[in-house]
Parts: structure tokens; C-alpha cells; sequence
């Protein structure tokens, strides 16, 4: 079976695997003063701007109300940007090595969803953090959070390798990925409460995949509620489908993909 | 055939390209490829029927005019490119030098280097630590820009730390694509020295060459290749003689180089 046969492939590369995410980890904030730092300020500053930008056009009760909801959304959304942006185009970028030596094209975009789980692990303590400052209650709920964690992480994972092996064929693919990621931004209630969509455009909002994923996040973080069993049902299915179709492209496409780089 | 020894049998390979106006098509042509009948592209046959068996312990030389299919049939044995038609079974593990520093990353250190390197060409991490002090000080590399990004390096000692990585390997199938100039005088020297003893401690050893010289010296099997087919295949005094006495013949199509 192909998925095995990719399994015992990565398992053989593990060592390189290994290798390419540690130094993702560290060539981003090398020689940067606050290095790490970085990754926990990014979330904050973005949220501030949020905040400062459309708090008033959002109607959130309270200021503390609105920084752990647009949290809990906005920490997993940058994972999934993060790690399809840069994965996406993963194999692309590495295409003098793999016309050098033989290396399973997985490891690619495999390494940056890794380093990017990395950073997500690192944002959802500074979040902790922070939110433990404002008004947080901690609650039973949270418990269920890696269950949530796991389900964005096949999800990613499928986009991210179906995107590395899409790119290398069609080559608008890169630009356009900018703009629709953009686009997905305001189309998942990140930055505004779902009761803010008009009643007639809420069934859109099912068609997302992301917001079934989404929607785990606001009920474990921001309402300290565990996901309904229709929640979780969904939010497995959304992940699974996206995992399999996404490695289902990139089989197909991995042995020609060397002819087309 | 005994365990633990390698070899390389290759039935019928054929590799076809098939070449696009442009590589990849763009979404124009993807949402006009209906209109238009097909899209454009013709087939080129890199490598045509090629069987060849190599046993444990020969030293292969591979010649032949420029795009007569020699890389494509390394790429082919080193799992780069699959084979479009033909089976092959190979036994050992590859080692592929086909560029000098190929897997380097300009941003890392050279010490970091050396371990992504490593991990490339597949030895563990524990391996590569324990052959780094061996490593770095074959390399001549000063020690205060072993962690520095290699970026700063000059050529010539990036080149010495690729080649001093690449040493510390203990090669199986080596698979070398022309011989790589290694940096300075006195390193070129001590390199070559080492480089005998390092195809000398491989089961198998192929290797591309235009130097017909470098050829007689390290290889005793020749194969000749012309078009994606082996033209001659035998002992490398007379395939090269054969080869060269062709090359001076003008109406003979070899001569094309």
C-alpha cells in the first residue's frame, strides 16, 4: 500500500527530517535580538492591531471578552497559514537538492508543518499566559484541547502536502495562494462572532472547512465549554478528509513530480 | 550472490521526457487546453533498453558524447528519476556525489552543516558526531568559522568541508558525476590521495567522465553511450580506444560532442 510504503520511507529519513526542522526552528530568529520572542509577540501585536482596528465594528461585551476569542481563533489560524504558505512551496524550494540525490519529497512540506506545530505549541502558552492575566477560568474543558489540537493538525497537514505537490504543477498556484488564504481570513469568524453573520449566509459559513475546526477552539478556549459531540463529529471528519485527500494528491503526483520541477 | 555484497541489475530501462513548451502549465492553459487540441509537447527518449549488470567489486567508467543519456542513466540507478519502462533491482546502499556540497544550506554554520549533510547522505547523527572532529580537521577549516554561517565561507572551503563530509562516508554504490575540482593547490593533492582510497573502499564505483585519462586510471569496465543506448560495454583499454577512434571519425553521428 502506498501509505506504508510513504511511512517506512519517512522512518528511513527521519535523521534528515529531523534536521531540516530544527534548522527552520533556528534560521528564523537567528541574530535577532528578541529571537524567539518573536513567535510569542507576533500573535500579540497582530491581535492589538485587530483589536484596535475593529473592536468597535465587532461588538464584543467586553475587551477581555474579545482577546480570548480572537485568540483562540487567531493561534490556529496562523499555524494553518504558516505551515501551507511555506510548505506549499516547500518542494519548489528545494528542487536543486532533489535533482541531486534521492530524498522522499514528504520530508519537504512535512519539516515546515513540523517547525510550524513548533511555533503553534509556543503561541497557545504565551496565550495562556497573557489570558491568565486578564479572566481566565480555568475549566474541565481544556482538558479536551489536545483533542481539538490533533483534529487542526491532520487538517493542515493535508492541505499543506497536497499544496507542496499542486505547486510544482501549476505555478500560479504559489501567487494565488496568498490571496485566497486572505480571502479565507474574513470568511472564518476569527476576528468577529459568528451571530454576526447575516442569518441568510450562515449555511456559507458550513461550507468552511476551517470553521468546523475553528469553532473547537472558541468553545474549549473561549467559552470553557466542551464541543458537542456534533462539533467533534464534525471537526474529525473535516481533518480526516482533508488528510487523505491531501496525501491521496500527493502520491499521485510524487513520481513524475522530479520531471517537472 | 553473497550477502552483504552489492549489486545493480538494470533489464530493458527506457526513459522518456516528455517536454512542455513550459514545464509547469499555468491555469491559462489549463482552462484553454480543451479549446486547443492538447497540450504541446513531444517526447524525447533519454535512455533506450538499457541491461546492464554490475557486480560486486568493479569500477565502472561511463563515456560518451554530451546527451548521450550517461547522467540520466546515474539519476536512474541513484532513484531520482523513475524509469519510464525496464526493471532494476539494486542491492547496497547509494552513495551519490553527484555535486560537491549539494545538500549545504548557506545560512546554517559549518558545523550544522556537516550534520544535515550527514543526514542526507544517510549516516545517523551519532555516526556524524563521532566522525566530526575527523571531519573538520580534514577540512583545514579554521576553528573560529565552524559556526559561522557558511554563507561567509570562501569557495574554496566550502568546497573542503563538503569534500571532507563526503570522505567520511563508507560508500557502498558511489556514484560520482565527473570528478569535482577540490579548492587549492595543496588540498587538491592531499584530495586525490584520499579520493583513491575512498573509491577504493567502495563494492561498486560508477562513474561519469569526459577525462578519458581519469578514466584509464580508476575504472577497468567502460561503457560507452551514445543516443540512450550502450554502443560498447567491455574493458576500458579497448572501449576507449574503440570510442576514441569514433570520435576522430567525423560522418560517424558520435562525433556530435
Amino acid at each position: 500500500m502506498a501509505f506504508l510504503r510513504e511511512l517506512a520511507e519517512l522512518y528511513a529519513f527521519r535523521e534528515v527530517l529531523r534536521n531540516l526542522v530544527s534548522s527552520d526552528l533556528k534560521l528564523r530568529f537567528r541574530r535577532s535580538f528578541l529571537g524567539y520572542g518573536w513567535s510569542l509577540l507576533y500573535p500579540v501585536l497582530t491581535m492589538l492591531i485587530l483589536a484596535a482596528v475593529f473592536s468597535r465594528i465587532m461588538k464584543f461585551e467586553s475587551a477581555a471578552d474579545m482577546v480570548l476569542y480572537v485568540f483562540a481563533g487567531l493561534v490556529p489560524w496562523n499555524f494553518f497559514v504558516g505551515s501551507c504558505l511555506a510548505g506549499g512551496n516547500s518542494v519548489l524550494d528545494n528542487e536543486a537538492l532533489l535533482k541531486k540525490i534521492y530524498l522522499p519529497k514528504l520530508i519537504f512540506p512535512l519539516s515546515v508543518l513540523f517547525a510550524r506545530f513548533v511555533d503553534f505549541l509556543f503561541n497557545l502558552v504565551a496565550l495562556f499566559i497573557i489570558v491568565s492575566f486578564i479572566s481566565f477560568k480555568p475549566s474541565w474543558a481544556l482538558l479536551t484541547l489536545p483533542g481539538a489540537v490533533l483534529i487542526l493538525f491532520l487538517f493542515i497537514d493535508g492541505v499543506t502536502v497536497a499544496l507542496a505537490a499542486i505547486n510544482v504543477y501549476v505555478r500560479d498556484a504559489s501567487h494565488l495562494m496568498a490571496v485566497v488564504f486572505q480571502l479565507a481570513f474574513y470568511l472564518t469568524p476569527i476576528i468577529y462572532r459568528e451571530e454576526l453573520v447575516p442569518e441568510h449566509l450562515r449555511a456559507l459559513l458550513e461550507c468552511n472547512p476551517l470553521v468546523h475546526i475553528i469553532r473547537l477552539f472558541h468553545a474549549i478556549l473561549s467559552n470553557g465549554e466542551v464541543p458537542s459531540l456534533q462539533q467533534w463529529g464534525l471537526g474529525v471528519g473535516v481533518a480526516v478528509a482533508a488528510a487523505g485527500v491531501g496525501h491521496w494528491i500527493f502520491v499521485r503526483l510524487e513520481r513524475n513530480l522530479i520531471f517537472r520541477l | 550472490m553473497a550477502k552483504g555484497e552489492s549489486h545493480i541489475r538494470l533489464r530493458d530501462i527506457g526513459l522518456t521526457f516528455r517536454l512542455y513548451a513550459n514545464k509547469s502549465f499555468s491555469l491559462r492553459e489549463m482552462f484553454l487546453s480543451p479549446l486547443k487540441p492538447g497540450q504541446q509537447t513531444s517526447d524525447f527518449d533519454a535512455l533506450k533498453g538499457i541491461s546492464l549488470d554490475i557486480a560486486h567489486g568493479e569500477r565502472v567508467v561511463l563515456v560518451g558524447p554530451n546527451g548521450a543519456g550517461k547522467s540520466s542513466l546515474l539519476k536512474i540507478i541513484a532513484g531520482i528519476y523513475p524509469a519510464t519502462s525496464g526493471e532494476m533491482t539494486i542491492q547496497g546502499r547509494i552513495t551519490p556525489l553527484i555535486e560537491m556540497g549539494a545538500g549545504f544550506n548557506p545560512e546554517l554554520t559549518g558545523r550544522e552543516n556537516v550534520f544535515l549533510n550527514a543526514a542526507i547522505l544517510g549516516v545517523a547523527r551519532a555516526e556524524a558526531q563521532r566522525r566530526l572532529p575527523k571531519i573538520i580537521e580534514y577540512s583545514e577549516i579554521p576553528p573560529d568559522f565552524l559556526d559561522t554561517g557558511i554563507k561567509y565561507y570562501s569557495s574554496g572551503m566550502t568546497m573542503r568541508l563538503a569534500f571532507s563530509v563526503a570522505m567520511e562516508l563508507e560508500p557502498e554504490i558511489l556514484i560520482l558525476d565527473e570528478v569535482f575540482a577540490a579548492g587549492d593547490g595543496h588540498f587538491v593533492e592531499k584530495a586525490t590521495r584520499r579520493m583513491q582510497e575512498f573509491i577504493a573502499s567502495a563494492h561498486i564505483m560508477i562513474l561519469v567522465t569526459h577525462d578519458l585519462q581519469l578514466a584509464r586510471s580508476v575504472a577497468r569496465r567502460c561503457i560507452w553511450m551514445d543516443h540512450g543506448r550502450v554502443i560498447q560495454d567491455g574493458p576500458v583499454e579497448q572501449v576507449i580506444t574503440a570510442y576514441q577512434a569514433a570520435l576522430r571519425t567525423p560522418d560517424r553521428q558520435v562525433s556530435r560532442s
